[in-house]
């Protein structure tokens, strides 16, 4: 069976990687300073740092290769059942146990089918509020203060961008009453921005 | 101790009041979590007076804690992570209608542990800050790495992960200037670095938004609130557990005293501890045990006290919040340390104060209103969660008034996801990221000091708590590390062999 490359290996060479280039960025960083005294160094605690994610990163490597030697022991063990896609992940967890939380997230994913989906959500997110950012950078809108008897409210940028993502957010997220998406955002916006902006004079953009 | 008084006035009192409303929520709904609220009152409360800002951020503090056991008993999902033991016996008992008899037991034994601790944190900080007056620039650093090293082992099942979240957390800390000359570190010609990273944006994004994209990943679970009769319970009976609660009171406080553990740490001992003392149970723990919901509940909040310590004295946090609360002097302009409660004697009464009002509105709180929000606590996720989208941008805008570090935030609540979805813990980064700058600046001040002296390594190390402290984190490190703690059990078999 093919013996597939277990999570921590993956995430041990990523973050041996980083330790790595923070290592040579104190190295390269140091050789460019006039102050050549490692005691004085601003580089020195970046390069210890550096050396210690390396180290580490190495310790998580190996535990990754642990974890898929014990994975391929089971797997060839006399006895052993051919194993389901959902076995294998219970298997694999067990042999490590390493993963907690994350990894019963995982198997309960798996067993769902659901992880796809679940990816795909949180990157629809992302992207959602990646759009609400550059809305928010690149529309401007003068502040409008309107006047109600003695009191004033004054909006800007902020409440036009955050009503139309709030309602879009809340109909990704499964919101279908139409009057629900419309007066939930309004309300929410009106109250934010009364409570900050007017209320405790906090800027909002 | 009654220097405190004269710091309370009407507005101190709504203050916390606010505050402790605002926990009872916060803390109660799944997805919203006290440090979320703390990172976001941090850019809310930066043009306030101190005063101020403390006794609403205390009162969020104080009854937050608490009130991760509303939705620990009523829908087995625990508001705050120090509530999870609590969801073992207090569900149970909800399962079996005794729901209000878990709340009040919750709320009885949440109000005698936060005394408890505060209290410790009166006796205790001004002898402690004496101490650490004695400290040299080695033990402070030692002290940090101490408390990381602890942070890392207990956070997570996987040491060398938690001691990755720690490195990611000193890298975050480096950029910008170097504390000692002004160099600029890691900032790869993006202005906007130079002044490092705000605390404020990355507390946000990793607490605020990567909940936010948890909930969004995990928003098909469903959740089932129980109903809730009241019935009459006697003080007498729920108080009869009074001398475990002193004692897992203690744990609580020992543990948040700790740098870098905290509440979940302390109520998993207590409870341990509670299973351990108490042989016959009226109900077995794990099924309704009274015993289990009071040591999870008195130890979690004794920590509250417990984690100001080294706060306030060393300004080393204890735990989550208190990095952020750290964050908040800072923001005002105090500085924590031994000269801390000689030199901001207000500061330091300002928190005592707000403190105790908070254990009365949690007494008030939890018998009055708590058991009656447990529709409040199931707001549809699909509706709240947008909303706390927006309130993080609003509190990363906030800080320095600039979009960048919303964008920051967006990127800190993305590694933040990455990091919970891989089993990577946030806390010991967030500790590493607040401590990081004062690490480094105290390791290269003790390595330039010694590198003058005859003997470089005797002039860092000799002193008898240097000594203590490099002992400990050895200890730590080494008990820790799955290679060494082989060998030492080993070591310790053949010993006994030999006896």
């Amino acid at each position: 069976m093919k013996n597939k490359i277990h999570s921590l290996i993956v995430e041990g060479i990523l973050f041996c990687g980083s330790g790595l280039g923070l290592l040579s960025y104190s190295m390269v960083s140091y050789g460019r300073a006039f102050n050549k005294s490692w005691a004085q160094s601003p580089y020195l605690f970046p390069l210890i740092v550096g050396a210690a994610m390396t180290g580490l990163s190495l310790w998580i490597v190996g535990e990754g290769i642990q974890a898929m030697r014990k994975r391929a022991g089971e797997e060839t063990a006399p006895g052993s059942l051919p194993q389901t896609a959902k076995t294998r992940a219970a298997r694999i967890q067990a042999a490590d146990g390493q993963d907690t939380e994350a990894g019963t997230e995982n198997a309960q994913s798996a067993k769902n089918g659901g992880t796809v989906s679940q990816i795909l959500g949180v990157a629809i997110a992302l992207v959602l509020c990646g759009i609400y950012y550059l809305a928010l950078t690149g529309i401007k809108i003068p502040y409008v203060t309107i006047g109600i008897f003695s009191f004033m409210y004054t909006f800007s940028t902020f409440e036009v961008v955050t009503v139309p993502f709030l309602a879009s957010m809340m109909a990704f997220m499964g919101v279908r009453k139409a009057r629900v998406l419309v007066l939930v955002p309004l309300g929410t916006t009106l109250f934010l921005s009364i409570a900050f902006r007017t209320l405790l004079h906090v800027l909002l953009p | 101790m009654l220097e405190m008084l004269s710091v309370i006035d009407p507005g101190f009192i709504l203050m916390v009041l606010a505050g402790s409303v605002a926990g009872l929520f916060v803390g109660a709904i799944p997805g919203l979590s006290v440090s979320m609220a703390t990172a976001l009152l941090v850019s809310i409360t930066y043009t306030w007076e101190h005063s101020d800002a403390l006794a609403m951020i205390m009162g969020v503090y104080v009854v937050g804690v608490f009130s991760g056991a509303v939705s620990a008993i009523l829908i087995n999902i625990p508001g705050a992570p120090s509530s999870v033991v609590t969801t073992l016996d207090g569900y149970p008992m909800s399962r079996k209608g005794q729901a209000y008899k878990a709340l009040y037991t919750a709320t009885i034994y949440s109000f005698t542990g936060s005394l408890f601790g505060l209290l410790a944190l009166a006796l205790l900080a001004t002898p402690v800050s004496r101490v650490a007056l004695k400290f040299t620039k080695m033990d402070y650093f030692l002290l940090a790495l101490f408390g990381l090293a602890t942070v890392g082992s207990v956070s997570t099942k996987n040491y060398a992960k938690g001691l990755i979240s720690v490195m990611i957390g000193l890298v975050i800390s480096m950029i910008g200037l170097d504390p000692l000359m002004g160099t600029r570190r890691l900032t790869f010609g993006v202005q906007n670095l130079t002044g490092g990273i705000s605390t404020v944006p990355a507390l946000v994004g990793f607490f605020g938004f990567a909940e936010v994209l948890s909930v969004i990943y995990n928003l098909n679970q469903e959740q089932n609130v129980l109903g809730m009769e009241r019935t009459r319970i006697s003080l007498k009976e729920v108080l009869k557990h009074w001398k475990l609660s002193l004692y897992t009171s203690t744990i609580g406080m020992l543990v948040g005293a700790l740098p870098g553990a905290g509440g979940p740490v302390a109520s998993f001992i207590a409870y341990n501890e509670a299973k351990r003392l108490v042989k016959n149970p009226d109900v077995p723990f794990g099924e309704g045990a009274v015993e289990g919901i009071m040591a999870s509940e008195s130890s979690n909040n004794a920590c509250i006290g417990g984690a100001l310590i080294p706060m306030l004295t060393l300004a080393v946090p204890g735990d989550a919040v208190t990095a952020i609360i750290l964050s908040v002097f800072y923001v005002h302009g105090l500085q924590p340390g031994p000269m801390f409660i000689r030199q901001n004697p207000e500061a330091f009464h300002s928190i005592l104060a707000a403190g105790f009002i908070a254990c009365f509105a949690l007494l008030v709180l939890g018998l009055l209103v708590a058991p009656r929000i447990c529709r409040v606590i199931t707001i549809p996720k699909n509706i709240m969660i947008p909303v706390v989208a927006s309130l993080c941008v609003i509190g990363s805008f906030a800080c320095n008034n600039r979009l960048f570090d919303v964008a920051l935030m967006f990127l800190f609540g993305l590694i933040g996801f990455l990091m919970r979805r891989f089993d990577y813990p946030v806390a010991p980064l967030i500790l590493a990221m607040v401590l990081g700058k004062m690490m480094d600046s105290n390791f290269r001040q003790a390595v330039s000091l010694a590198s003058a002296a005859d003997n470089p390594l005797k002039s860092m190390f000799w002193h008898p708590v240097t000594i203590i402290l490099s002992i400990c984190t050895m200890a730590v490190l080494l008990g820790n590390i799955p290679w060494t703690k082989r060998y030492l059990e080993w070591a310790l078999g053949v010993f006994r062999k030999k006896q």
